[in-house]
């Protein structure tokens, strides 16, 4: 689930929301950046931060469950025991820690030894500024999948390498294959008509899109980029990306769509 | 000395992995290398009958995994290549009687002896497929080139590969030029661009590998025999030497390319 800036403001009125460079009035500062919460630690002694914020935590506990955090904790030095409570805490209250942003070389490594993801601060910086995109789960498959393995995934599917005759792919969302699709693929399995497939060579054994099924259109040859997706009630294949004129020209001699 | 272990597999049954096993090993074994053929196929087997040996059994595989025996007894030495030594399998027992960390330790035992340990897989990739492919070192895959069996062999591919071993290196075997010629039959490259592996050498059709599969004498042995050239060549390479492929009468380079090309009338 997806905390966003506006949903904190309505939730919470009379909540302080602080910018990262202002001074928190709190000991925690909670903003909404992106799809994460950002909780900024202000130079208060650790147990008093702590307490401060599970109290906002405590208040509204529901709202904070499946949310992303992202600690700023400035340039501060945190205990390993005392960053374990920190973490302890956000668990309780079904939060998942993204990053940890820290300008403290101590709590740097204290970061990485305990493998948590560490921000570097103009990286944080930037995303703070940008505006707000939309993200997507996917899943990256990194290997050629041949006859016999059967891959579905909850989201999208992004495959670098090819998909052999007998092997099969579904995504409940688009599907993406940065090499030859040669055998079956089903996007938008969980019945997602807008779901699309993209192959750098679209030569699958059949297509699937929802509810709809596509045999392989015909023999030959497709050696440009193509993808396919449901317009008015049937499976369209198109190029995936613009013609040369002497492509255009060529294209029907060669077999292309 | 320590053996390299190879072991002879495929997808479809009957594309040609027992002839293969016995032509290289005893192609190995004529080149001055010390080979031990040992056949996985227990229950099925028919490795002796290719090598002619199969009036010389006592002792078979499954008698060395039950202590019947010791493993040395079980080895039956070739007369015509001094240098090739065979392990049978039991005619009698199923796939189970022999265990992958049996066959491990089988090979474990021989490979200070012997420079190659070529294995003859059973055909399908039930247990006795595991089995053979559990010491290996090295994993050809036997093909034809049919669709039906291509398909089988990328599924074994991917199953090698997820039993930890290296991605396996083609054989294509009983490739008919003419038909190839006249665009009836898969050629080399259809298989390779489906399968997309290294490939190690292709086999011609040739009736005197009947002739001498039926005689229990490997064509190898036969001088004038493409088939016989074909193995001899693969053993070569095996052995580390730049042996240039043996491919369809169009061969490589501009010229067939080009012949190709037109043959297949530009589009495919």
């Amino acid at each position: 689930m997806i905390k966003r800036r506006a949903e904190i403001a309505t939730s919470e009125p009379d909540a302080p929301l602080l910018g990262w460079e202002g001074m928190p009035r709190e000991a925690v500062a909670i903003k909404g950046v992106g799809d994460a919460l950002w909780f900024s630690f202000g130079p208060e002694p650790w147990p008093e931060a702590l307490r401060a914020l599970e109290a906002r935590l405590a208040a509204n506990p529901g709202f904070f469950t499946g949310g992303r955090a992202v600690l700023a904790l400035g340039d501060r030095i945190v205990e390993e025991a005392d960053l374990l409570a920190l973490l302890a805490l956000l668990n309780r209250f079904g939060l998942t820690l993204t990053g940890v942003l820290t300008d403290h070389p101590v709590t740097q490594a204290l970061v990485r030894r305990l493998g948590l993801p560490l921000q570097s601060p103009p990286a944080a910086e930037r995303a703070a500024e940008s505006p707000e995109l939309p993200l997507e789960p996917a899943w990256l498959v990194r290997r050629t999948l041949r006859a016999g393995h059967y891959l579905q995934v909850e989201g999208h599917l992004c495959v670098i390498g090819d998909i052999h005759p007998g092997a099969e792919v579904a995504a409940t969302g688009d599907i993406i294959v940065w090499g030859r699709l040669l055998g079956t693929a089903h996007a938008g399995c969980g019945g997602d008509e807008a779901a699309a497939v993209y192959a750098l060579e679209l030569r699958p054994v059949q297509l699937r899109i929802g509810r709809y099924i596509a045999r392989s259109p015909e023999e030959g040859r497709h050696s440009i980029p193509e993808r396919a997706m449901v317009q008015n009630g049937q499976i369209i294949v198109e190029p995936w990306r613009t013609l040369s004129r002497l492509e255009r020209w060529l294209g029907p001699l060669l077999g292309w769509p | 000395m320590s053996a390299q272990v190879i072991t002879v597999t495929s997808g479809k049954g009957g594309v040609g992995k027992t002839t293969v096993t016995a032509n290289l090993g005893m192609a190995l074994a004529l080149a001055g290398k010390k080979v031990v053929c040992i056949d996985a196929d227990i229950g099925l087997r028919n490795l002796d009958v290719v090598l002619g040996l199969e009036n010389r059994i006592v002792y078979d595989i499954v008698h060395v995994v039950e202590g019947r025996c010791r493993t040395r007894q079980a080895l039956i030495r070739d007369k015509r290549a001094p240098n090739l030594w065979l392990m049978p399998a039991a005619q009698s027992r199923d796939k189970s009687a022999v265990k992958p960390e049996d066959m491990v330790r089988i090979c474990e035992e021989l490979r200070p002896e012997f420079d190659y340990i070529l294995i003859d897989s059973a055909a399908g990739i039930e247990e006795g497929f595991r089995t053979a492919l559990a010491p290996a070192d090295l994993v050809l895959l036997v093909t034809n080139p049919e669709v039906a069996a291509v398909r089988d062999a990328d599924r074994v591919i991917g199953l090698v590969e997820a039993m930890g071993k290296p991605t396996p290196k083609l054989i294509v075997n009983r490739l008919k030029l003419d038909m190839v010629r006249r665009g009836d039959m898969l050629d080399t490259s259809d298989v390779l661009e489906i399968l997309a592996i290294e490939l190690l050498g292709v086999i011609p059709e040739d009736e005197q590998v009947v002739v001498a599969t039926n005689r229990g004498t490997p064509v190898v042995l036969e001088e004038r025999s493409p088939a016989g050239q074909a193995f001899r060549a693969i053993a070569r390479r095996l052995m580390g030497e730049n042996v240039p492929l043996f491919l369809s009468e169009d061969g490589q380079g501009v010229w067939g390319w080009l012949r190709r090309l037109v043959r297949s009338g530009g589009g495919r």
